[in-house]
């Protein structure tokens, strides 16, 4: 029976060190530590060296990861000393072993240093006057409830690519090192196995879906670090299939699929309970292991039931949908793990925008040391032009000034076609009440009005509030025949996602308000070409659907499709709010208004 | 020493690693656009190993202002007799190799994205900052960026600014993702010994090739554009109803890029057809959105309408 404790897990881990990041889910949160401290010790049996324990949580700021600068008292002054980040690594000294809690729950700035650090050749930070880089070697753990993982960006998943389901999930019974000491003892490492064609066949076959490569990266490594435990000089195929025992796959996945033409599978009992149990407190991977029968034709139908449960793992064939979730085709997660302020907060010491200059500062946040540092020059400058050594008293002290910028967003498509004998007046008026309310930035797309510079294509402004006179006279606009609703959609999709993704203060609420009887005529091909070639049909409207669940994926909009009472074709603006996850107002229109 | 797969060993992207060497030899920038794991970064990272025995200069996300346009010193502020000294930021660092890459450029602070577009746009960069007023200098540079869509677009300002762009994908080809799998797994093994017969042979490819590439830099500019293919191209850039004329001064570079590496003296047909993608993609009339259109089995036949690789110019 294959050895699929979280012990070996850990033991894989800690002799392969490129596998990436490892992600616990549903686990009982008394073992994270424990595991990490098995893994740190497992690290320090093979490397000879043991990691420094990092824990990163949800108020763990940018600053704290990177080297920055700090104030500090050296020889009774006040000066400004460089300190490392939690993730700074140096040549010679232990590299981090980054602990995450609850990965759904952490800092943005951690977000961001784990897309850009795990599985990367370089580190670069260049920050403040510090301008270095390393080859990063961190290894990263980190837990997850199994309902936020759909919403956590595939950029971030990406990294963690070795899921354990913490269903599988058992306390350690015996030192991890003692076993990684034995393997890595005596005449010191052994080479490390060799892939053979065989055994790279079966990690692609497991790969049957949308994941990506890093996928078959990380079950190859971990397949040769199984390898590695059994002293193999190659890897073979039952380690690949171990390995993917190890990440939950079902024995089924690496059948060939020819083999599965046939009408019924002969299957293997499962085991019971008291079986698994008792495979576990076998020794496991030791070298002289009796070699598993090859996997392959008869023997392979006769040894693997189809399809086998592991628990969390897939029933079917490749990857568990409920632990890879970004592998579904029609997965949109809402991309928010690289955005800033995903928790409506500015990171620790920002107050805004981008820098504009410093000021006088009260209190110890957002220090500007540049500024600083010179006031503290110019004051202990002596007539030579020469200085002593800095020290800074408190009216040394500058920070930055930042640009102002508005923390709400009101996106406001307009189908003028929409507005013919009609005022939505009734139905926008609490969002640009809110918007005035909330000093919210204003983008304005509005479509299908009479002298538009090019009637296929939507026209975009942005204005600082929404007392800004534009968006007055764009409420007077006389209605024309063109309805490119698809390209307004999408152009509304971009806007969002600039204002809310980019940027230390980015936007943290939007709302969204589209005005329109959803009756788009101009397909978004033809927007882009500039020309409406053959028969349209359903065009418009399909593309302005498609256009829409992109929108419906984004956290923190709230979408309203305002819509006239309608004479005819009721259910568009239903299916159009449906696709843009948001809800439809009714409007009646000045000659029907009860 | 940096865990970067050697560029000889780069299996697939054949797309982003022609576009490099076509913007290297010209003198002219890339954008790679495309999913999660397909290499973008490692590919731009190991080229410019490859062509600079370095990295590139590099901004990441997070990049402070003073560390793009240069600042006053800290560590000499600080030090035991203090003195205002300005250390050069990453602009000017760029210009000395004449590379800057800019790592997930979509989610770049837009302040930052304004001044790498003043200095890509001009060559000049002019600092007053910190009581400091330097004198104007010339940094020119092929901007190198890489993006995932998924995060949003380009600002098109910026987009603008890139002579190529490459829209990565996923490979699919079964064989190619099995040579994936078996370049890096026997890296992973052989990384730290060069005298191994993998990373000999990898070390070899990359001394050929860094020759090559050379080589054919040097000649570019001695690359003759007769007119009918000036004419031909701005037929195409007509075509494609693409937005300014950048698009056809930087189709024009890259074909004599790429002839320089077919090492011909004159820029043909096919030179262009094989640049035209990359340098049109992007450049197609698409109001003010920063999203990539579709370019799909119509476009290239269009373009084989126009450029046909047959005609030798």
């Amino acid at each position: 029976m294959a050895a699929n404790s979280p012990l070996d897990l850990l033991a894989c881990a800690a002799l392969e060190p490129a596998l990436g990041g490892i992600l616990f889910i549903d686990l009982d949160p008394t073992l994270l530590a424990a595991y990490a401290e098995a893994l740190a010790a497992g690290i320090e049996a093979v490397e000879g060296r043991a990691p420094v324990p990092v824990v990163l949580s949800s108020w763990t700021s940018e600053e704290q990861l990177w080297p920055h600068w700090g104030l500090t008292a050296r020889r009774g002054v006040l000066t400004f000393a460089q300190r490392p980040g939690l993730l700074s690594e140096e040549p010679g000294r232990p590299a981090p072993l980054v602990v995450i809690p609850d990965l759904a729950r952490v800092s943005t700035g951690v977000t961001r240093a784990a897309v850009s650090s795990i599985g990367a050749g370089v580190v670069h930070v260049e920050r403040q006057d510090i301008s270095v880089r390393w080859p990063p070697t961190a290894r990263w753990i980190a837990a997850c409830s199994r309902s936020d993982i759909p919403a956590l960006s595939p950029h971030l998943l990406d990294r963690f690519q070795v899921r354990w389901d913490g269903a599988r999930a058992e306390p350690l019974t015996r030192p991890l090192s003692d076993h990684l000491r034995r393997i890595t003892s005596g005449e010191g490492r052994r080479r490390r196995p060799e892939f053979g064609g065989d055994a790279l066949e079966m990690v692609l076959r497991a790969n049957t879906g949308n994941a990506s490569i890093r996928r078959s990266l990380a079950l190859g490594r971990l397949a040769r670090a199984v390898a590695e435990r059994r002293s193999h000089p190659v890897v073979t195929r039952d380690d690949v299939i171990d390995a993917g025992e190890l990440l939950g796959l079902a024995r089924s996945t690496f059948l060939d699929p020819s083999a599965l033409d046939g009408p019924d599978h002969p299957t293997a009992p499962t085991p019971s309970p008291r079986e698994r149990e008792e495979s576990r407190d076998k020794p496991i991977g030791q070298p002289g292991e009796e070699p598993r029968q090859p996997v392959g034709g008869e023997q392979e139908l006769a040894e693997i039931s189809a399809p086998e449960i592991v628990a969390g793992g897939s029933t079917d064939l490749g990857y568990a949908a409920s632990l890879y979730p970004e592998d579904d085709p029609e997965a949109v997660p809402e991309a928010k793990s690289l955005q800033w302020n995903a928790g409506g907060r500015l990171p620790v010491g920002r107050s805004g925008g981008a820098v504009i200059g410093h000021e006088s500062a009260g209190d110890l946040r957002d220090l500007a040391v540049v500024p600083t540092l010179l006031r503290a020059f110019w004051r202990c400058r002596r007539a030579d032009g020469t200085a002593t050594r800095l020290h800074i008293i408190r009216d040394d002290l500058r920070r930055h000034r930042r640009e102002h910028r508005a923390q709400r967003l009101l996106v406001l498509v307009l189908d003028h076609t929409a507005r013919r004998d009609w005022d939505c007046s009734a139905g926008v008026a609490a969002s640009l009440r809110w918007a005035y309310e909330q000093t919210a930035a204003v983008s304005v797309i509005e479509f299908g009005h009479r002298g538009a510079a090019d009637e296929l294509r939507p026209e975009r402004y942005r204005a600082r509030s929404v007392v800004d006179h534009r968006i007055m006279i764009s409420f007077g606009r006389p209605p024309g025949i063109a309805s490119p609703l698809a390209a307004a959609i999408d152009m509304a999709d971009e806007e969002l996602r600039r204002f809310m993704h980019r940027g230390w203060a980015a936007v943290h609420v939007a709302r969204l308000v589209v005005v329109t009887d959803g009756r788009g005529n101009v397909p978004l091909e033809a927007s882009a070409d500039g020309h409406v070639s053959g028969r349209v049909g359903r065009e418009g409207v399909d593309d302005a659907l498609a256009a829409a669940s992109g929108i419906a994926n984004l956290r923190r909009v709230e979408t309203t499709v305002v819509a006239p009472v309608p004479q005819q074709y009721r259910t568009l603006p239903e299916e159009l709010a449906l696709a843009l996850g948001g809800t439809v107002t009714f409007v009646h229109g000045v000659e029907d208004a009860p | 020493m940096f865990d970067i797969l050697p560029y000889p060993l780069i299996v697939g992207q054949t797309e982003l690693r022609e576009a490099l060497e076509v913007a290297y030899v010209g003198r002219l920038g890339v954008l790679a656009t495309g999913q999660r794991g397909t290499a973008k970064s490692t590919t731009i990272r190991a080229f410019s190993l490859l062509v600079h025995n370095d990295l590139p200069v590099t901004l990441p996300i997070g990049v402070t202002d003073d560390r793009v346009l240069g600042g006053w010193s800290v560590e000499a502020l600080l030090g035991e007799q203090p003195r205002p000294e300005w250390q050069k930021g990453l602009l000017a660092r760029a210009g000395k190799t004449g590379m800057l890459y800019v790592d997930e450029i979509n989610l770049l602070d837009d302040h930052i994205v304004n001044l790498v577009l003043d200095a890509a746009a001009t060559g000049i960069l002019t600092v007053q900052r910190d009581h400091a007023d330097l004198p104007t200098e010339q940094h020119e540079f092929a901007l190198v960026g890489s993006m995932n869509p998924d995060e949003g677009p380009l600002r098109p300002q910026l987009l603008d600014r890139f002579a190529l762009v490459v829209s990565v994908r996923d490979e699919g080809d079964p064989a190619t993702r099995a040579e994936i799998l078996r370049t890096l797994f026997a890296y992973d093994l052989h990384r730290t010994e060069p005298d191994s017969d993998f990373m000999a042979k990898a070390t070899a490819n990359a001394q050929v090739l860094r020759q090559r590439l050379h080589e054919a830099r040097e000649r570019c500019r001695g690359v003759a554009c007769p007119p009918e293919i000036i004419e031909a191209c701005a037929a195409a850039a007509a075509a494609f109803d693409v937005v300014g004329h950048r698009g056809e001064v930087t189709m024009l570079k890259a074909a004599q890029a790429r002839a320089a590496l077919d090492n011909v003296k004159v820029v043909e047909v096919r030179h262009l057809r094989a640049v035209a993608k990359p340098a049109l993609i992007h450049r197609r009339q698409n109001v003010d959105s920063g999203t990539l259109r579709r370019w799909g089995q119509a476009e290239e036949e269009r373009l084989d309408e126009i450029l046909p690789a047959s005609q030798t110019g």
